[in-house]
């Protein structure tokens, strides 16, 4: 953009600034306020303020005003004390002047920040400055500061002023506060200002004090306002008494305005403001007044129109105001016997019960249910930490919860479906977050009320049950369900429970067609998965269940909740169900031969049967289910490779080929074969992970370290089962070789069964596992999972007997530092190399000769590779290259020879290490990085003889502009005296600092 | 009443977001793209915020049980070290399981606000 030059004449700059606000493209008005904040911060700018206060127009004068604010901005540094008292006069001067001259408020209100922005770099000028400002508007002219005296009251200095300069006063003293109140208080630059500023609350207080008092004049809001800005500014100073004290007084001169209709708003704001966040501002005696208001007929009046219509403006903040006064004194409201506090707290009850639906209708109950589960909890607190103390307020607290527990649940009814049909998203879901609140609040109730609560909710489903009232049911279920992580395995609540679930519970919930609303049948359901360890252990209810939750699964609606509940009750009761894995299977394969199920949906049913396979003792039935269940998916296999080889065969309304088309729908056009073939085999090695992990045992076994056999089949039918998984992972993963989800999903299936300890269909033989990694190439998708994978199987093979372990490591290992020569940078593929360099460091301390075995050339180029890594950009490689240099540095061999080639690598690569790592420390790192960096080097000092060497010659050759040879001196003494203490973090962290210099330490 | 950002506790920074905003403002102020005045000031926007986002956004909930082993209340802050925790996510999805969990809570009003 061309700038334009420096006007000349006043005539040109007025035409600049006249041009300035008026309507002109963003170009030019950009070009405009660049010259003009050259000028502004130009040699001539106060000058161009006096010239541009005497022209008539509001822009020019509001112009002249900005201009002080950026002079003071700016350039407060070059103006001595006499400067600063001249333009504090002059300010002062053109702002009484634009008063009376009919300049615009919005000038008027510039000129005021100018002030304030004056007394924020010169204060010491005036330090009283409300009392200067007062004494000008009385006097009509400004004043010098010198002159000022405390001759005269400001009571009676304000008492003379109009409507317009105590509008202005007020303004003043209001942009005062908020800008002081931004300044960091605990900072020796401001702190003077601020006690400063404290210095002008008694004129303040004056000054509102009137405003008050006269509240018609229309300045009142406007007070309103500046009050509570100074309480704001109040509550964060430290040692507050006298401020307080001093903003107190008006209090009940504040509380006059309740009763005026267009103050209302703003009282009651501020007021509930103070008691939400400061009600120790409020004296005991002024909260009593506050507490006077609600008994008041006055008072009655709004609340009985909270009652009518919650959006009433000032019924919901009049409501607010009962709750922020409730919520300040709780304590005392819950031990209070006072039927005046007891008919309050009743009031409050009533805040839940307004007129109309949640959220929609009554925007106040969320407010009034934040009130009332503060109200439990501390009633919680009060009961059990006086336990054994009479407790003569609890039956009136009880009584008032009844009804808190009862509007609730009448709250969260579902309404009609036409009703709801019509609210909004927002609504919608604010809804079904309110209906959680009261679920949070009932778990807190309950542990003071227990089986009571749970009891009254179970005769209230029979009762809605009889009245066949849905909505009640639903809601009564719905709390149920939500106290299900309360209740515990005791009898008396397995007692209440039975009375639920019973025969008519099952039949309500399993109505197909009927007037039962769906979501009812989704709390039922819902219920059932939630109450599993109730069917535990009342098994006699489990094949009801289970039958009514696979017939809901062929409904849409109701599928997802229903599939959670089976693959839940599965898993919990296995050992209960053996004898249903057939009868299961087949409602599986009904299923999915109906309909197309969607994929999770079916890969938790899948997982569910497993549950029960896994659980089934005789090992001929269970390989016999396992087998079963597995067919399926392996047909599915073998269906995906058919179709990828011949695409002809392709017949969509087979639900065994439309099972590929779950992404699809229309109206994009139909995916070709083989993309439907690779979806098939996707959700089938999906369907095999869920069975991996249903089929990981639920009880820990003992593993025998010293043994020399691992614990899997080499033959016999369940080497066979896993021989044909293999098979068919190695074929879908040839097949889709270019399908990371393939790969990812291959990977899952094997790490389900690292963690096992006993024999099974997804516990490979390690041979197995490790031929399947060293044959994946470099150019195969997902590599860094299958390294990540590979990790854990490392830790696997750990677990059980270590006679096998070198073998594997030991293929393991070159597999993956060839990967990592493949890489055209270390960088370009971070998840590789982070997961490689952990391979190699989680191999390094427990079998350091597997790795000190292979190719030297290899070994130099991991080494050194590292080191590149140590010196790259990306923070995980780098941690994964700290994480390895540490176990490195410091392991300590028994075999000599072994311990000698450490010793060499260490004697060659031990300098290079500790340049990197400097070069890191002195600044080239990340912030975050540190800690990591600081590990190696703790190890460093500790394990090596030759570090401080080392450590020497790297910090000399450490260029930084900001320490110098001393400091690096001091910092190396500080990192040797330590000894691999926790402090050195702290050093490092200093030294990055010191190194990177000043502007760094913005950040603790 | 909290609207200045000096009145939220920073203890978010030392989460992986706030750790990696600063490792971005490091970039910033190194590249001379911002002064430091400036990277205050992201941060305390970044502790109001983040303080904000978490009480009025955010909605997920999730219930854990466990055996509860230590607790203490020292200078306004509860430490909880709870054993054998099962976690149980409101979506119905599955539980996730940790051997040792350490809760540190702060009072949602600083002590200079009340």
């Amino acid at each position: 953009m061309d700038s334009l030059p420096l006007p000349t004449s006043l005539d040109e700059v007025l035409h600049l600034v006249r041009a300035l606000y008026a309507p002109n493209p963003p170009k030019t008005i950009g070009m405009i306020q660049e010259v003009l904040q050259r000028l502004q911060k130009s040699d001539q700018g106060w000058q161009l303020v006096q010239s541009l206060m005497l022209q008539p127009d509001n822009n020019t004068k509001f112009f002249a005003a900005l201009t002080i604010i950026v002079k003071l901005n700016l350039e407060n540094k070059n103006l001595s004390e006499d400067d600063a008292k001249e333009l504090l006069q002059n300010t002062i001067g053109w702002t009484l002047q634009s008063m009376g001259d009919g300049t615009g408020d919005f000038v008027i209100k510039k000129l005021c920040s100018a002030l304030v922005t004056h007394y924020i770099f010169f204060s010491d000028v005036w330090p009283r400055c409300v009392r200067q400002l007062l004494t000008c508007l009385d006097l009509g002219r400004t004043a010098p500061v010198e002159a000022l005296d405390d001759s005269v009251e400001t009571s009676t200095l304000v008492s003379g002023l109009d409507a317009q300069k105590m509008a202005l006063a007020i303004h003043f003293a209001t942009v005062l506060v908020e800008e002081v109140g931004k300044t960091e208080m605990s900072s020796p630059k401001f702190v003077q200002i601020n006690e400063r500023l404290v210095r002008n609350t008694p004129d303040v207080t004056c000054l509102l004090a009137r405003a008050f008092d006269r509240i018609t004049e229309g300045y009142a809001k406007q007070a309103m306002a500046c009050y509570q800005a100074w309480i704001l500014y109040a509550q964060r100073v430290p040692q507050n008494g006298p401020l307080v004290e001093s903003l107190r007084n008006l209090v009940a001169p504040a509380m006059k305005c309740f009763p005026f209709d267009d103050l209302f708003e703003d009282t009651a704001g501020l007021f509930t403001e103070v008691l939400q966040n400061y009600s120790t501002f409020l004296t005991k005696p002024q909260q009593e007044a506050v507490f006077t208001i609600f008994h008041s007929q006055w008072g009655y009046g709004h609340y009985s129109r909270l009652k009518e219509d919650a959006w009433d403006r000032d019924a919901m903040l009049y409501g607010m105001l009962m709750l922020a006064y409730g919520e300040a004194t709780v304590q005392d409201l819950i031990t209070s016997t006072d039927p005046q506090k007891q008919s309050f707290l009743g009031y409050l009850v009533g805040i839940l019960n307004v007129k109309g639906y949640l959220v929609s209708d009554d925007p106040i109950f969320v407010n009034a249910l934040d009130f009332w589960s503060v109200f439990v909890e501390t009633m919680v607190d009060t009961a059990f930490s006086n336990e054994g103390a009479p407790q003569p307020w609890r039956p009136y607290a009880d009584d008032h919860l009844r009804n808190v527990v009862m509007h609730c649940w009448q709250k969260i009814q579902w309404p009609p479906v036409e009703e709801f049909a019509q609210w909004d998203s927002a609504d919608r879901q604010a809804f079904v977050e309110i209906r959680k609140d009261v679920i949070d609040m009932l778990q807190s109730l309950f542990t003071l009320n227990g089986v009571t609560l749970v009891s009254y909710f179970v005769n209230l489903y029979l009762e809605s049950l009889q009245k066949q009232s849905w909505a009640e049911v639903e809601a009564t279920l719905y709390c149920l369900g939500g106290l299900s992580d309360c209740v515990t395995e005791e009898a008396k609540y397995d007692n209440e429970l039975s009375r639920v679930f019973s025969l008519p519970f099952f039949n309500l919930v399993g109505q197909v067609a009927g007037p039962i609303p769906l979501r009812l049948r989704q709390t039922g359901l819902s219920l059932i998965e939630k109450y599993c360890e109730y069917f535990e252990r009342h098994s006699e209810f489990l094949p009801h269940s289970l039958n009514l939750l696979f017939a809901a699964i062929e409904d849409s609606a109701l599928r997802a909740a229903s599939a959670r509940s089976i693959s839940t009750l599965c898993s919990s009761c296995r050992s209960i169900l053996t004898g249903e894995a057939a009868t299961f299977i087949n409602h599986y394969r009904t299923i999915r031969s109906g309909q197309v199920l969607d994929s999770i949906t079916e890969e938790k049913i899948v997982h569910a049967i497993a549950c029960i396979i896994q659980a089934i003792q005789d090992e001929t039935l269970r390989l016999t289910m396992f087998e079963e269940l597995y067919g399926n998916m392996s047909q599915d296999v073998e269906r995906a490779a058919k179709l990828k080889a011949q695409p002809d065969i392709l017949d969509l309304s087979d639900p065994n080929f439309s099972r590929g088309l779950e992404n699809w729908s229309a109206p994009q056009p139909i995916p070709p074969p083989e993309e439907i073939a690779k979806q098939i085999a996707l959700r089938a090695l999906r369907c095999i992970s869920s069975m991996a992990k249903g089929m990981q045992d639920i009880q820990e076994h003992v593993v025998e370290l010293d043994s020399d056999t691992a614990p899997v089949p080499r033959e016999g039918r369940l080497a066979g089962i896993q021989a044909g998984i293999v098979r068919l992972m190695v074929a879908a993963r040839a097949m889709f070789d270019t399908s990371g989800e393939i790969a990812e999903t291959i990977c899952n299936i094997f790490k389900a069964g690292f963690s096992e300890t006993e024999p099974g269909p997804f516990v490979f033989p390690p041979d197995v596992v490790t031929d399947y990694f060293v044959q994946q190439p470099v150019s195969a998708p997902r590599l860094g999972t299958t390294l990540s994978t590979a990790c854990s199987f490392i830790g696997s093979l750990y677990r059980g007997p270590r006679m096998l372990v070198p073998s594997h490591l030991a293929r393991l290992l070159p597999w993956a530092i060839s990967i990592l020569q493949s890489l055209p940078e270390p960088e370009s593929d971070t998840e590789i190399t982070q997961n490689a360099i952990n391979l190699v460091e989680k191999i390094l301390p427990k079998y350091p000769s597997v790795v000190f075995e292979q190719p030297s050339q290899l070994l130099e180029f991991f080494f050194l590779f590292t080191l590149r890594v140590l010196d790259g950009k990306e923070p995980l490689p780098k941690g994964a290259a700290a994480d390895f240099w540490s176990v490195f540095i410091s392991l300590k061999l028994e075999d000599p020879a072994l311990q000698s080639r450490v010793a060499s690598a260490m004697e060659a690569l031990g300098p290079l290490f500790t340049n990197s790592l400097i070069r890191n420390i002195g600044g080239n790192a990340m912030r975050s990085e540190l800690d990591k960096l600081s590990d190696p080097l703790k190890k460093l000092v500790v394990q090596q003889s030759r570090a401080q060497m080392w450590l020497e010659s790297a910090l000399r050759d450490l260029s930084s502009s900001h320490v110098t040879a001393a400091d690096k001196s001091v910092f190396l003494k500080r990192v040797l005296g330590l000894r691999g203490a926790r402090q050195t973090n702290q050093v490092v962290r200093d030294f990055w600092l010191a190194c990177r210099g000043s502007n760094f330490a913005y950040v603790s | 009443m909290a609207t200045n950002s000096t009145n939220f506790y920073d203890l978010y920074r030392h989460g992986s977001l706030g750790v990696t905003l600063t490792d971005a403002l490091d970039d910033l102020i190194s590249a001379e793209r911002i002064d430091p005045q400036l990277a205050i000031k992201v941060l305390g926007q970044f502790d109001r915020i983040v303080a904000e986002s978490l009480q009025e956004k955010v909605k997920a909930r999730l219930t854990f049980k466990g055996s509860l082993d230590t607790y203490r209340f020292c200078d306004e802050v509860w430490t909880f070290l709870i054993k054998n925790v099962t976690f149980k996510m409101d979506n119905g999805a599955s539980t996730v399981v940790a051997d040792k969990v350490k809760i540190v809570s702060c009072s949602a009003k600083r002590t200079d606000e009340k």
